[in-house]
């Protein structure tokens, strides 16, 4: 592959640049000129045309820090700017490929203002014509990989940076690509991916407790639950014989609760026995006292019913005084006056009356009077035989009843405390301290049984619920064991492609260093001075001296610009390709021999009859670098000669090509 | 009617005993009996059996006269005419007292066979007073 035509408009200091490398004559190309001239720009604007970048030189840039001075000052404000590169590439046998990147600027008071960018690739086949590319990024990158376009594109400033430690992923990048496993790799991680993504799918399977796990559980709730129903069965019978003996001894409860009623009620009647005693007591007391009293008269009823016969007597014989006093009367005769008070005169009937009275009784007896004085007191006596026999009756009937009321009493009391013989408190206490006893044992019972029907149900909801979440396990699971067969097949074919790749990338790597190390042999100066160059398998580059140091650090510029060289030309045989090298300033940083050693070593690239097709080098330098020796070293591959310079009014660079003379 | 020589009513030296375990035996108006009314007492029963010594043995020992009530004298005279039949007989208080000393004694007598018996004297003694209360007849026209 060539480079056929380099195109340039408005690329900073190069606004309108046409290079025509056609032919054999553009393979080997020297564009000569002075620092600032506009080479390193140059190779700026092929590498943003091959890659979209500047190169390891420029990592960052703004769109705007493209654009051509001279361009945007020509540009009237409301105008488009468009900044092209276009390269042609040459892929021999009438293949033939034109790449242009463009961005378009809109020219605004303030600046620019970026506008569309595009990547255009039109494609030349042998028999097919010209064909629009409809993937160019894609094309290009295949054909110029991006990740090794600093090794075909470099800037020589740049060299000692090759191979340092930090580049051994580009080196990597770089042997993967060429030897295209890169997709390999891809694949690889991809399916290392697959892996990691059915491992996790494996585990989010199983997460949670397994179907095994589960059945474990279930069998510890089953055999709970079976546990806990012989503890249920065993606290029912527990509680029935408990009930029983409840039930036997609510009965003799029962009846201690009947005696202990009998018993008060005999405590009762024994006090209302008391009493209808008490009362009864009294009863004959008062009858008693009664008795005594009115013995003496009652007794004497017949003697004092004679004597007062004996005074009626007294009385019809007019033995008897009249009730008043007959000298007292004979004392109211004188005085007229009646005994009731009136006035009585001489010959008035009360008058005649009472003196009747004192004729009548003027010869009253000294018995008569006895007689008269005794009526009093019996009369009085005689009265009190009536009134007292009334209350004997009473009396008497008081007694009589109390007496019976005492004696039904009594019945009563002696009649229960004979049903009660042989039952006193300190039993009916015990009976009944046994039945409170049996009724906590119930209440504990009770709570106990409780208590386990509650942990039974809890049981046998969780075991159910524990049922439904082992079906759901055993779904989980056999999914778990589809994704865990997906998981081994994964594991296994990116076992077998890590390794197929492991192999490849070992070979190639070891292929890479084995051509390097030639292409390096046959480059330096100094022979034998070096064994064999390695590349690790960390893509590390090693140069190890004779003395067995690894000492690539240690590499002069000339041995560092010869490794760089014969890393970028084993890239290309081993990829088969030989890429175009565009290289600026390669011998810059070097000096005498050793410039002219490397540009020997630049002209044998040029000539290897190893290669099928034409190798092309473009080299980017100064006067300086390319002096006599370097143009003598060279002058055996006839290079297209351009000189590059910098108008500084026109700030635009112009390229002269020089016949070599 | 003739003065009353006698300050007390006395009992039969042999009835002392008998009057003492009256007085015991039944319940009077504050306790035991007093002297006055055992005598009484003991003069109802001489007179309702109508048994009456001879004579009795002063004892010395007997119920104060000064403690009997006009209705107890008139008692006292009912007994004796109960047992004289003559209206004179009442003139002299002291032949009263006498016969109510011998009545007394006669009663006494009985009353303590009564309470050798076995049984509730008072009960006996109470139904002999009852015997008397049956056996009064209705009221007369004249009284209550």
């Amino acid at each position: 592959m060539k480079i056929s035509r380099i195109g340039i408009q408005n690329f900073r200091q190069h606004r309108n640049i046409d290079l025509d490398l056609s032919g054999e004559r553009g393979n080997f190309t020297v564009i000569r000129g002075l620092n600032g001239a506009g080479k390193t720009n140059l190779l700026k604007a092929i590498t943003w045309c091959v890659t979209g970048d500047l190169g390891r030189s420029e990592p960052r840039h703004s769109p705007t820090s493209l654009v051509s001075h001279g361009a945007i000052q020509d540009t009237p404000v409301g105008e488009s700017v468009i900044l092209t590169v276009e390269l042609e590439l040459d892929f021999g046998q009438e293949e033939r490929a034109e790449v242009s990147r463009s961005l378009t600027f809109s020219r605004a008071e303030g600046g620019l203002v970026l506008g569309p960018a595009s990547l255009k690739i039109n494609r030349h086949e042998a028999g097919r014509g010209w064909q629009k590319e409809p993937e160019p990024d894609l094309w290009l990158d295949r054909q110029l990989p991006r990740r090794f376009s600093h090794y075909f594109l470099f800037d020589g400033e740049q060299l000692e940076k090759f191979f340092k430690e930090t580049e051994a992923s580009y080196v990597k990048g770089a042997v993967l690509e060429i030897a295209q496993i890169d997709n390999l790799e891809r694949m690889v991680d991809r399916l290392q991916q697959t892996v990691g993504d059915l491992t996790k799918a494996v585990a989010s399977q199983r997460q949670g407790a397994s179907g095994a796990t589960l059945e474990s559980t279930y069998k510890e709730l089953e055999a709970r639950e079976e546990k806990l129903k012989e503890d249920v069965s065993k606290k029912r019978i527990e509680k029935a014989e408990n009930e029983d003996a409840i039930d036997k001894a609510k009965a003799r409860l029962g009846d201690v609760a009947a005696i202990q009623s009998e018993l008060k009620r005999l405590q009762s009647l024994e006090i209302a026995a008391n009493s209808a005693h008490e009362r009864a007591a009294h009863a004959s007391n008062d009858f008693y006292a009664w008795t005594t009293s009115v013995a003496p008269y009652m007794m004497m009823f017949k003697a004092v019913e004679t004597l007062e016969d004996e005074i009626e007597a007294a009385r019809v014989r007019k033995e008897l005084p009249p009730a008043y006093d007959p000298d007292s009367l004979k004392e109211l005769l004188k005085e007229e006056v009646c005994v009731c008070g009136a006035k009585i005169g001489k010959g008035s009937e009360g008058h005649s009356h009472i003196q009747k009275l004192v004729e009548d009784f003027s010869a009253l007896s000294e018995i008569g009077e006895a007689l008269r004085n005794a009526e009093g007191p019996l009369s009085r006596l005689r009265g009190r035989f009536f009134d007292q026999r009334d209350k004997a009756e009473s009396l008497g009937k008081t007694r009589a009843d109390s007496a019976k009321e005492a004696a039904e009493a009594d019945a009563k009391f002696n009649n229960l405390k004979k049903q009660l013989a042989g039952h006193d408190d300190q039993q009916i206490a015990l009976i009944g301290q046994a039945f409170e006893k049996a009724l906590e044992g119930a209440k504990s019972i009770e709570r106990d049984l409780s208590k386990i029907e509650r942990e039974l149900e809890e049981t046998k909801v969780a075991r159910v619920k524990l049922q439904s979440e082992i079906e759901a396990a055993g779904a989980k699971d056999a999914k778990a064991k589809t994704k865990l067969h997906e998981l081994g097949f994964a594991k296994e074919v990116f076992a077998r492609s890590q390794s197929l790749f492991d192999d490849l990338k070992n070979q190639v790597r070891q292929d890479v260093a084995t051509n390097l190390d030639r292409e390096f042999q046959q480059m330096i100066w100094k022979k034998e001075a070096f064994e064999p160059v390695e590349i690790d398998e960390d893509y590390r580059v090693k140069v190890i001296n004779k003395l067995g140091v690894e000492n690539r650090e240690g590499l002069s510029a000339g041995e560092t610009a010869c490794l760089a060289f014969a890393f970028a030309l084993t890239l290309s045989r081993v990829a088969g390709v030989r890429y175009p090298m565009v290289v600026d300033s390669p011998l810059g940083r070097l000096s005498g021999e050793v410039k002219k050693s490397v540009a020997e070593v630049l002209s044998n690239f040029l000539v290897s009859e190893d290669e099928q097709e034409s190798a092309q080098l473009i080299m980017l330098v100064t006067d300086e670098e390319y002096d006599e020796s370097v143009s003598s070293a060279l002058a055996d591959q006839r290079p297209l000669l351009f000189d590059i310079s910098f108008d500084q009014q026109s700030g635009e660079a112009t390229l002269e090509e020089l016949r070599n003379g | 009617m003739a003065r009353a020589t006698r300050t007390i009513l006395e009992f039969d030296k042999d009835s002392v005993p008998l009057f003492e375990k009256l007085r015991k035996a039944l319940r009077g108006e504050k306790g035991d009996l007093s002297n006055k009314e055992a005598f009484l007492i003991a003069v109802s029963w001489g007179v309702r059996f109508d048994v009456r010594p001879d004579s009795i043995k002063k004892s010395g020992t007997g119920a104060r006269v000064e403690y009997f009530s006009e209705s107890d004298t008139a008692l006292l005279a009912a007994a004796h005419f109960a047992f004289s039949k003559s209206p004179e007989s009442l003139l002299d208080i002291n032949e009263i007292h006498a016969s109510a000393e011998l009545f007394a004694d006669g009663g006494i007598r009985l009353l303590a066979e009564e309470m050798a018996k076995p049984g509730n004297f008072p009960d006996s003694f109470a139904a002999s007073v009852f015997d008397v209360i049956a056996g009064m007849g209705p009221v007369p026209d004249n009284e209550g």
